[in-house]
């Protein structure tokens, strides 16, 4: 490294690499859907009886593996949803508002004997977990294109 | 912050680049890194060689589709690393923005002193 100048043109050229593969990371909003519909599910699961619900349940964790391979696939890349950075906090909400509604869905039907609240439930996950993956997206996709920090 | 902060390992261009690619990813198809670096399929093996001889990627075939494809993923050493390297190439880059101000309004040699310690 003989200058200064070439040292910033490095960084650049690091980030113009990025950018590259930027997009691609940017998902076509179905996508959000799909992974708002497996969130949902889980939560939704609860309105059925134990064994229906253990099905459900097993039916959507084989299909978002399916997806998430099928994803790998289709990009040649995989992110990790915790890695670090400014998607962090968004997928640990989602997680968080997953836990709470699945929780509560569960002592529902397991202690008051009710089965719907769980479809509300599921909904509210739905919702949430769809707009939720938007946003991870579009802060995943600012990371790729903003200058290469070394964290 | 002194030039030999810079990792000779990363320090050509298209090894950064593939660096940069890796930092943000868990890992990437051969392929994907060929497309986004913008070079061919032998100068990428030999990067993904170096890099990998040093400890700082992780080389992994599997078959999909059919057909047996490599991906690579950074080791936390390579992480390490590269991130030392990102902060040495900022702060000399920093520099020339505060050479720059300082040619304005300060002397030759008080800024040839800071290009020095460099």
């Amino acid at each position: 490294m003989s200058t200064s100048a070439e040292a910033a043109a490095a960084l650049e050229g690091a980030r113009v690499a990025r950018a590259r593969l930027a997009d691609r990371t940017r998902c076509p909003p179905h996508m959000h859907v799909v992974f708002g519909l497996l969130m949902g599910g889980l939560v939704a699961s609860e309105a059925a009886s134990d064994r229906g619900t253990l099905v459900i349940e097993g039916i959507i964790v084989v299909l978002g593996l399916a997806l998430f391979a099928w994803q790998r696939r289709r990009l040649g890349y995989f992110v990790n949803g915790y890695r670090r950075g400014r998607t962090r906090p968004v997928a640990l909400a989602i997680l968080g508002v997953y836990l709470v509604l699945f929780s509560t869905a569960a002592y529902l039907k397991a202690f008051m004997g009710l089965h719907w609240p769980a479809l509300v439930l599921g909904a509210v996950m739905f919702g949430l977990a769809t707009w939720g993956s938007a946003v991870w997206n579009a802060r995943y996709a600012a990371e790729m294109t903003a200058p290469v920090e070394a964290a | 912050m002194t030039l030999s902060a810079l990792d000779p390992v990363i320090h050509p261009p298209a090894r950064l680049q593939i660096c940069a690619l890796l930092a943000a990813v868990t890992d990437a198809e051969f392929a994907t890194l060929r497309d986004a670096v913008g070079v061919s399929d032998s100068v990428l093996s030999k990067h993904l060689a170096a890099l990998s001889e040093a400890g700082y990627l992780r080389l992994r075939k599997a078959v999909m589709s059919g057909r047996q494809r490599t991906w690579a993923s950074l080791t936390r050493e390579g992480r390490g690393a590269f991130a030392g390297h990102v902060r040495a190439l900022q702060a000399l880059a920093a520099v020339t923005e505060t050479l720059g101000e300082d040619a304005e309004t300060a002397d030759p040699p008080t800024a040839g002193r800071q290009q020095e310690e460099v």
